[in-house]
């Protein structure tokens, strides 16, 4: 006689991506590199958020960049050209970066010659809040022209990042956006996170940010010993 | 499309556990998915189908117990539930209790796999 039987789980989806990228947070924490998913929708600023933390970061930190971001190199030929190593991955058309995507990148760098890496993410709200890549810090990006109705379509991801860059605050004035709305919902759904406002265009917010990061690399290192 | 990436690892998982207690299919997949994740009922039905085949999961339902999105007020300790459709619709909701606007997100973005009803 076939019987019926219920058997408990209890296990958290994802769980071996989240395996993967705790095994590669312990090799950043080793090495004493300070490792950023970068995430945002297509055109928020990513590249020119890179560009400008390299110029002002580069002398005192070595910074490599693992661009993620569909498969055409002219991000990647960006921050080359800011004298940056940038290492470009093949997501065939994917919609999100795993841990297990970025891996072979980062098998392609020292990781103890790195101060500080980041990866830039594929452009989308939705999908790449749900994967765990090893990343230190979670930093998302948003920009004015988006509208500050976007925490309450893509909360996920404005509820799991570290720290919320909001850009091209040089269209502030121009626009509707609502920034005391987009603060006070940031409040209940991710009260610790990081905010900082931020014009790649007019230099806005880019030395504040550049400050909290450089205290943060240098407590990672402390940590790593 | 990130249920494609999710629907594979829940069929790995689910296939590993009917194997040990040998069971001959897997009839049910109960999954809790809190109401702040995007996970579409109809792409995780999709992909299912699809990854699905030849496994000990084919031809298996899926329930999915959604989590409402919950805030706990700071003042009154008080917590307030909200599906998605409120959440978009009220981004000025306050405490249902006390009328605080100092509301901390408590749950709500859970994704877990309960467990499965086995055929043995
Ligand atoms: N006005 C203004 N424009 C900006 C600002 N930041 C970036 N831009 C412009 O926005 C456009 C997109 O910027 P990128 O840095 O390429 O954005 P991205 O997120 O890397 O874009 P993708 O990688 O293509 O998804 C470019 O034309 C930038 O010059 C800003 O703060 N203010
Ligand atoms: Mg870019
Ligand atoms: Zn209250």
């Amino acid at each position: 006689m076939d019987s019926v039987q219920l058997i408990k789980i209890k296990e958290e989806i994802l769980s071996d991506n989240t395996e993967l990228g705790n095994e590669i947070r312990g090799r950043m924490r080793a090495s004493g590199t300070f490792f950023i998913n970068l995430m945002a929708s297509p055109g928020a600023g990513k590249t020119s958020l890179l560009v400008q933390t390299i110029r002002r970061m580069k002398v005192d930190v070595r910074m490599g960049v693992i661009e993620g971001d569909i498969e055409s190199m002219v991000d990647s030929q960006k921050i080359q050209d800011e004298g940056v190593r940038a290492v470009q991955i093949e997501t065939g058309g994917a919609c999100h970066l795993d841990a297990a995507m970025v891996q072979p990148a980062l098998a392609t760098l020292n990781l103890a010659d790195y101060d500080l890496l980041v990866v830039e993410n594929i452009g989308n709200l939705v999908c790449p809040a749900e994967f765990d890549i090893g990343e230190t810090k979670k930093v998302m990006l948003l920009s004015i022209p988006e509208g500050h109705d976007k925490i309450l379509k893509y909360p996920l991801m404005f509820t799991v990042c570290d720290v919320l860059i909001i850009n091209k605050m040089d269209y502030l004035d121009s626009s509707d956006f609502d920034l005391q709305q987009l603060k006070a919902t940031m409040a209940k759904l991710n009260p610790k996170a990081r905010i900082f406002e931020m014009s790649c265009k007019t230099g806005q917010g880019v030395d504040a940010w550049c400050a909290w990061l450089k205290e943060e690399i240098a407590a990672w290192k402390q940590q790593a010993g | 499309m990130h249920e494609l990436a999710v629907m594979a690892g829940i069929i790995d998982v689910v296939s590993q556990y009917a194997k040990a207690q040998n069971a001959k299919k897997i009839l049910d997949i109960r999954l809790t998915v809190g109401a702040l994740r995007d996970f579409q009922e109809v792409w995780v039905r999709h992909y299912f189908e699809k990854f699905s085949r030849g496994t000990l999961a084919e031809g298996a339902t899926i329930t999915m117990a959604i989590q409402p999105i919950r805030f706990r007020c700071k003042a009154c300790e008080h917590s307030t539930e909200m599906g998605r459709e409120a959440f978009i619709n009220t981004p000025t909701a306050t405490c249902e209790q006390c009328g605080s606007a100092e509301l901390v997100l408590c749950s709500g973005s859970q994704l877990m796999i309960d467990g499965i009803e086995v055929q043995l």
